[in-house]
């Protein structure tokens, strides 16, 4: 690892958080340089979302990831959102910390426990990072074959992004991964995992801060605490492939649209919109994800017609940023993968239902995967039940709706394998967004489980 | 009713946190094991972990970025002389060379369009204009392709 490449990595990332700032600052501003600290986690994968998915759109109209195209597109990011800040009447606070009345922190020892063992596992992952070689298949099979076909051609090469494997996925990571090889000045795939330990830290921060004024430390931080032991997360999180993005972008855009739903902040919307826009550029899983979730907040907002509409509007603008990248596939004569999914082709596969519905379920409540963390997020979404049906509706039809979407994709195609355990099973690693969500919304249905209730005056 | 629930929800939280409490030891044992592994490769041997990982030939992989030109483009021929290379690993080296070998170019068309040729296990009689410039056992080999 040279110094070279390290400072170009850090450098790229300083740029994410500029320009997620930016965007930070248009939707919402802050009201004290400590609450910017807060949100510091979610402005930089707002900035990665936002920065990534215009140079994905520079790349569909011919441009390359170069750094000047890079520092043109956050810097420009970050001044359009500073920009309309100022125009919307925000202005940069004046005081460091805001004069608040002192909140009761009841068990605040567990919520350090958890922040130190958070602490060290980020610690000791980053030493992975570093040396880490490329031996994960697909990453080495495609994920970076394209990235580095953008760094060496400078563009979106047909004749490698029409035959290359999976030429259909979304080409957000892979811009991602040649903005990181420009910035290091050679396509340095060892180095190349610290940006996906990056992705990792910004999601643990994003979650903290987003759930701090409601959720107490000692909920928070036990959640995260066991996101650090989870087997299937240690397994993925570094391979430089779009699972684990996709799982971060979902899991903070979900929790952005539960806190939406109990505080009503439009910036909240947006910042999910701008999220979910990201994760369906990641994966095409993320489409199926981000239905599961419009449909899981449209019945936790029954009645609320208003909000409905604003939840349709949002949603469907963030998957209209897919289209630029679907128009070049079709320029290209890139097929889908389920384009033999039709009507009559299901009918002729009825016999996988059942196996994919059993691999669906074993695999999102693996213990070797995942330990007890969605049975832990279901039980806590029943028990919050009993204060108010709409957060733990949310969280249990969104898993219901994307399991079942996760069904549809291994019986639709007849390529991938129904077993749990064969590597043609995709849903070993999709299912991880689903237990990302349960990290991310899980201290919050147990805050509101705990909540006092109001005595009627 | 409610205390129960209060009381529940907070064993929720104690359990999540016993989980994370159990297995934390375990799991940074396992991290520092994966970078102590790290460590012992060279930097070189990193860049090429998949080989590793499948066992193919490492000399074959570093060979063919040392002889062939940057602008080169190139095919890759598999077939049963290679040993006893599983079928899995025969069909991963495309792949793995398609990546390790940019920005030489893979050709996909007609094999004899292409000006190298790597052949792991291949028949290289097919390409009887081919000029062989490396060659190792078992079957593998790099040639120059006669246009």
């Amino acid at each position: 690892m040279s110094a070279h490449a390290a400072l170009g990595l850090v450098a790229l990332n300083a740029l994410f958080l500029v320009a997620g700032c930016g965007v930070l600052f248009a939707i919402r501003g802050w009201r004290s340089w400590s609450e910017l600290l807060r949100l510091a986690g979610l402005a930089y994968l707002l900035g990665v979302a936002a920065v990534t998915l215009i140079e994905t759109w520079a790349l569909v109209a011919g441009a390359s990831a170069h750094v000047a195209v890079v520092l043109a597109i956050s810097l420009g990011t970050a001044a359009a959102g500073f920009g309309a800040g100022a125009v919307l009447g925000r202005r940069p606070p004046r005081t460091l910390l805001l004069a608040e009345p002192r909140r009761r922190e009841p068990f605040l020892w567990l919520g350090v426990l958890g922040a130190g063992l958070v602490g060290l596992w980020l610690a000791a992952f980053l030493r992975v990072a570093q040396g880490q070689g490329l031996s994960e298949y697909d990453a080495w099979a495609f994920w970076t074959t394209k990235a580095k076909a953008i760094y060496f051609f400078g563009q979106l090469d047909p004749t490698v992004f029409t035959t290359v494997y999976n030429p259909s996925y979304p080409i957000l990571v892979p811009a991602l991964e040649a903005m990181d090889f420009h910035f290091m000045g050679a396509p340095d795939t060892t180095l190349l995992h610290v940006q996906f330990w990056a992705l990792l830290a910004g999601f643990v921060f994003a979650v903290a801060g987003l759930l701090r004024p409601r959720v107490p430390l000692a909920i928070v931080w036990p959640f995260l605490a066991l996101l650090a032991v989870l087997p299937g997360v240690n397994q993925q999180v570094l391979a430089p492939q779009g699972d684990l993005p996709l799982a971060f972008f979902f899991g903070v855009g979900a929790l952005c649209v539960a806190l939406w739903l109990l505080d009503r902040e439009p910036w909240l919307l947006l910042a999910a919109g701008v999220l979910s826009a990201a994760a369906m550029s990641t994966k095409r899983e993320g489409q199926l994800l981000v239905a599961g979730l419009l449909l899981g907040a449209v019945v936790a907002s029954w009645g609320r017609w208003r909000r409905v509409a604003a939840l349709v509007v949002t949603l469907a603008l963030a998957f209209a940023t897919t289209i630029p990248w679907q128009q070049w596939r079709s320029r290209h004569h890139v097929p889908g993968q389920f384009e033999n999914a039709s009507f009559h082709g299901l009918g002729a596969r009825a016999d996988r239902i059942l196996p994919a519905t059993h691999s669906v379920l074993q695999l999102v409540f693996s213990y070797q995967l995942w330990l007890v963390a969605v049975p832990i997020g279901l039980a806590a979404a029943l028990l919050a039940l009993r204060r108010g049906y709409r957060l733990p509706a949310l969280y249990a039809l969104t898993i219901a709706f994307a399991g079942a979407g996760f069904v549809w994709v291994l019986w639709a195609v007849p390529d991938f394998s129904t077993e749990a355990g064969s590597d043609q099973n995709p849903i070993r690693r999709a299912a991880s967004s689903i237990v990302l969500l349960t990290v991310a919304l899980g201290p919050l249905l147990v805050a509101q489980a705990l909540a006092r209730e109001r005595r009627p005056r | 009713m409610k205390p129960r629930l209060r009381l529940a929800a907070a064993a929720l939280v104690a359990v999540t946190l016993g989980f994370a409490v159990v297995e934390f030891p375990g799991t940074i044992r396992r991290l520092e094991n994966r970078s102590d592994a790290n460590a012992a490769l060279t930097r070189s041997d990193r860049l090429i972990a998949a080989a590793y990982a499948l066992d193919f030939s490492r000399d074959f992989v570093e060979e063919a970025a040392a002889l062939l030109p940057r602008d080169a483009s190139y095919v890759v021929e598999t077939g049963p002389n290679a040993g006893d290379t599983s079928g899995v690993v025969l069909n991963a080296i495309q792949p793995f060379l398609e990546n390790w070998l940019l920005p030489r170019r893979l050709d996909r068309g007609d094999p004899h369009t292409a000006g190298w040729l790597l052949c792991y296990g291949c028949d290289l009689s097919r390409f009887p204009e081919a000029r062989v410039v490396w060659r190792a056992d078992p079957g593998l080999a790099i040639a120059q392709l006669a246009r």
